[in-house]
């Protein structure tokens, strides 16, 4: 298991933003994490990242503790964030944004073909390679933040909502070279995502949160045929009803 | 029932509820009634108030062209639209009839069609659809009340209105035809239904309880016998309506001892509501207890020391005095110290808990285990059983103030003779043992005997003192393959006092020793689980960890010394799947079903017997 996380818990002053996550993520595999607003998603891979300190648990990455660790020496391992909207810096160009992401490393050569590299996934990032990354559009800004994290040669990929304020068709743009990044590079991926449509169907195995817990964990094929997931994530199950929403009673359940 | 007339039962020389409640709203005109959140603040409704909603509601009910006898239903959280709808129902001579909010369509289906219900209160759009789904089945059904207008704005339906505007109506008849509502008030006899109340069904469809004016009327009289509580108290109407425990608390006991009525915003602000409103008065099943207690339990885990040194010190000396005073010894001296220790603990735990006010704490509807008990008594509050049923209307029996006995339910109400026939059998008779069963007159023989005795299918015993003791149901006790009968009722109300089961259906029917499924209580375990690390991510892996596992077997082992050697739980399997009140798994009141799931665990079972 490249990464293993037990028991962790993350408080805001007095309110547990997560309680009891027990998360794994297999090398090689892209994991989704689902879940609604304020379920504790952005807050997982923040304290993952070192950004948040967990107030109890373990993060095995690699075999090793991290939890509590500064985040730049997570990131030196390889357990690398791509912060949600993207955070890229504006008024460096395109190319320097993809450098910051390599300012751990000192293998030159390397770098050089890796920025070749994402220049391959992403041939608009090449188109503009001098621009201001505050002048791109927002999905070129999710390509450049994404580029950048694989800069710094990551082991685990960790993608907070790279579908945010993109259009679905840039969604599966960006879900697709996020596979591509897999298939050619073995890096294992851990995306959060509300767009459970999406993620489920790019993803390989995935956790649904609520309120700061895992409420259901499956493979992702599993879990979008399971009935109350589609209900609640998936727009399906019963028809429309009178206000225009489907019917909700049937959403009281709980997750089996 | 019987060919002589029954005595004429009366409460402040009134034969009928409707009778009362027009007598106490000349009372009381301007004193709070009921009380509502809303956006935040309470709101109140006095008597006043009450009675010209009621009185709207019943014209327009007539004005639909309405008749005596016909029934109308409520399908809706409690809140005051709910009392509106049954009282204005009531005192124009119109039968009331309330649904669980969690019922399904297939379930609201067949009570609207067994009821021949003619308008049923909606609370709001998600119980709309429900209503709207099964309305082509229902020919009886002539108009929907929705209360919440919230998502319906372009709603069009020529059944279905809204309740506010149905409201509007009612007051603009009211100028012209309050003397009819009064005439109508006039009208009902004790004789007549007052409203019907569906069994929640355990075993085959819903039967519809008939209550009638005369059993109300008994109960009103009775609530004093029961209750210490008086004008402006307060209580806190948090259980279903549709349960005759509930209804006789919300709308029968305020208007016989004056209380206000608090309604919680929704099922979810329970606890904080408590705390808020204080209620002199509460009612709950022991499964309310047992979560104040383990909710207690487990808040102490997480305090200081000094806080838990106080509390386990206090409770000692509180539990010896309880001790001593059950038994009927002279409490064993303690310093001052120690006195005022359990003062300020216990004082705050009560705060705590929203119980500083409450002088009446009333528990039944399912076995209390002693040690529950034992506890509330320790912090000074005095947990009294009471025993009852929808078909007595409410109470028959309860624990006289100050007269606890372990293990037994009580004496039997005023005027209210119990006794044990065959088998055991409890049997009750009275002026609240109910009209009947709604249409279903081969029910009602088998559930009433000729002279008038009601089977209440619970089997018990009865002390020289004259206290009643609830074993179990008649038709839940096993017999093992050993011959033993075991009331499983009293092992599973042993093992819920756990704060990490929920709850336990117990089997042996024709076995060779007795095994328990248990359904773990998802927030105690879960916090058990990360105080222990121990990795889990959802309910299915959580129930089947080993260190789960080991537990409950931790409880179960903790139980088994104070059962009899065959009763003993020699095996055990944890439900791992979350249940909710929409499952078919539970009653709306959460209990498990113990057919289903036999039914349904089948496999689990078997496991626990092949080895």
């Amino acid at each position: 298991m490249l990464l293993d996380v037990q028991n962790l818990e993350t408080w805001y002053g007095p309110i547990a933003a997560m309680k009891g996550v027990n998360l794994q993520v297999a090398e090689g595999r892209i994991t989704a994490v689902l879940g609604a607003n304020g379920a504790g998603k952005t807050t997982l891979l923040n304290t993952l990242a070192g950004v948040i300190d967990p107030f109890k648990g373990k993060v095995l990455f690699d075999g090793v503790e991290v939890q509590g660790q500064e985040a730049d020496a997570i990131a030196r391992r390889g357990l690398v964030l791509v912060p949600e909207g993207r955070q890229v810096y504006p008024f460096l160009s395109v190319r320097e944004n993809l450098m910051m992401g390599a300012y751990a490393r000192r293998d030159r050569d390397a770098v050089e073909r890796d920025i070749e590299r994402v220049q391959a996934w992403f041939p608009r990032l090449k188109e503009r390679d001098a621009q201001h990354a505050g002048l791109l559009s927002g999905g070129e800004q999710q390509m450049v933040a994404i580029g950048r994290a694989y800069l710094s040669a990551p082991k685990l990929l960790m993608l907070d909502e790279p579908s945010l304020g993109l259009s679905p068709m840039l969604t599966h743009e960006i879900f697709g070279i996020i596979r591509k990044i897999r298939d050619e590079t073995g890096t294992a991926v851990l995306v959060v995502e509300q767009n459970a449509a999406v993620a489920l169907k790019h993803g390989d195995d995935g956790y649904i949160m609520e309120l700061g817990r895992i409420v259901a964990a499956d493979s992702c094929a599993v879990l979008s045929q399971k009935e109350d997931v589609r209900e609640a994530y998936l727009g399906g199950g019963a028809g429309e009803g009178l206000s225009g929403t489907q019917q909700r009673w049937k959403r009281r359940k709980t997750w089996r | 029932m019987n060919a002589m007339m029954p005595p004429a039962v009366t409460f402040l020389g009134f034969d009928t509820p409707a009778r009362v409640f027009r007598a106490r709203v000349q009372e009381w005109s301007d004193l709070p009634a009921l009380r509502h959140k809303h956006r935040g603040l309470w709101q109140s409704y006095s008597w006043g108030a009450y009675y010209a909603k009621a009185r709207a509601f019943g014209l327009a009910l007539r004005d639909l062209g309405m008749a005596r006898g016909e029934v109308i239903g409520v399908l809706a959280e409690n809140r005051p639209e709910w009392l509106f709808a049954d009282m204005g129902a009531q005192c124009m001579g119109y039968v009331g009839n309330g649904v669980y909010p969690t019922a399904s369509p297939d379930q609201l289906r067949y009570i609207l069609q067994d009821s021949a219900c003619r308008v049923l209160v909606v609370e709001n759009q998600e119980q709309l659809e429900k209503a709207l789904a099964v309305r082509d089945d229902c020919p009886d059904l002539r108009r929907i009340l929705v209360i919440e207008r919230e998502g319906l704005r372009n709603l069009s339906d020529p059944q279905v209105g809204f309740f506010d505007d149905f409201l509007r109506r009612g007051e603009e008849l009211s100028k012209t035809q309050s003397p009819d509502f009064e005439a109508a008030i006039e009208a009902g006899r004790g004789a007549d239904l007052a409203f019907l109340v569906y069994t929640s069904g355990t075993t085959g469809a819903p039967k519809g309880a008939m209550i009638s004016n005369r059993n109300a009327v008994f109960q009103l009289s009775k609530a004093s016998e029961y209750l210490d509580a008086g004008l402006g108290d307060k209580t806190l109407s948090f259980l279903p309506l549709c349960h005759i425990a509930e209804r006789m608390a919300s709308v029968f006991n305020p208007m016989a001892l004056g209380l206000v009525v608090h309604f919680p915003e929704n099922a979810g602000t329970v606890a904080n509501d408590i705390r808020e409103v204080a209620p002199h008065i509460v009612f709950a099943p022991p499964r309310f207890w047992e979560k104040m207690h383990s909710q207690i339990e487990l808040f102490l885990r997480d305090a200081i020391g000094p806080a838990r040194w106080v509390y386990r010190h206090a409770l000692d000396a509180g539990r010896a005095g309880v001790d001593a005073a059950l038994e009927g010894r002279k409490p064993p001296r303690q310093g001052l110290h120690t006195r005022l220790l359990a003062t300020l603990a216990f004082r705050n735990i009560r705060i705590f808990l929203g119980l500083q006010n409450c002088r009446s704490a009333l528990t039944g509807a399912a076995p209390v285990p002693p040690e529950l008990i034992r506890w509330f008594l320790s912090i000074g509050i005095e947990l009294r059983e009471a025993f009852g049923m929808t078909e007595t209307a409410g109470f028959a029996a309860s624990t006289p103030k100050g007269g606890i006995r372990l293990g037994w339910a009580g004496l039997p109400a005023g005027e209210t003779e119990i006794r044990i026939a065959d088998e055991g059998e409890i049997q009750v008779r009275g002026a609240n043992v109910f009209a009947g069963y709604w249409r279903n007159a081969e029910k009602t023989a088998e559930t009433i005997t000729p002279d008038g005795w009601l089977k209440t299918g619970d089997c018990g015993e009865i002390s020289p003192e004259g206290y009643l003791a609830i074993r179990d149901r008649i038709k839940d006790i096993i017999i093992t393959a050993g011959g033993k009968n075991i009331t499983p009722t009293q092992i599973e109300s042993q093992l819920k006092f756990s704060p990490f089961i929920t709850d336990a259906v117990v089997i042996g029917e024709g076995r060779r020793y007795v095994t328990a499924l248990v359904m773990i209580d998802l927030e105690h375990v879960a916090r058990y689980a990360q105080e222990q690390a121990i990795p889990y991510t959802d309910f299915a892996s959580l129930a089947r960890a080993p260190a789960i596992v080991e537990l409950i077997q931790g409880e179960i082992n903790a139980v088994n010394p104070r059962l009899a050697r065959v009763e003993q739980i020699k095996s055990f399997r944890i439900i791992d799947q979350l249940l909710t009140a929409e499952d078919e798994e539970l009653t709306p009141t959460m209990k498990l079903k113990r057919k289903v799931i036999a039914q349904k665990y089948a496999p689990l079972i078997e496991g626990m017997y092949s080895a």
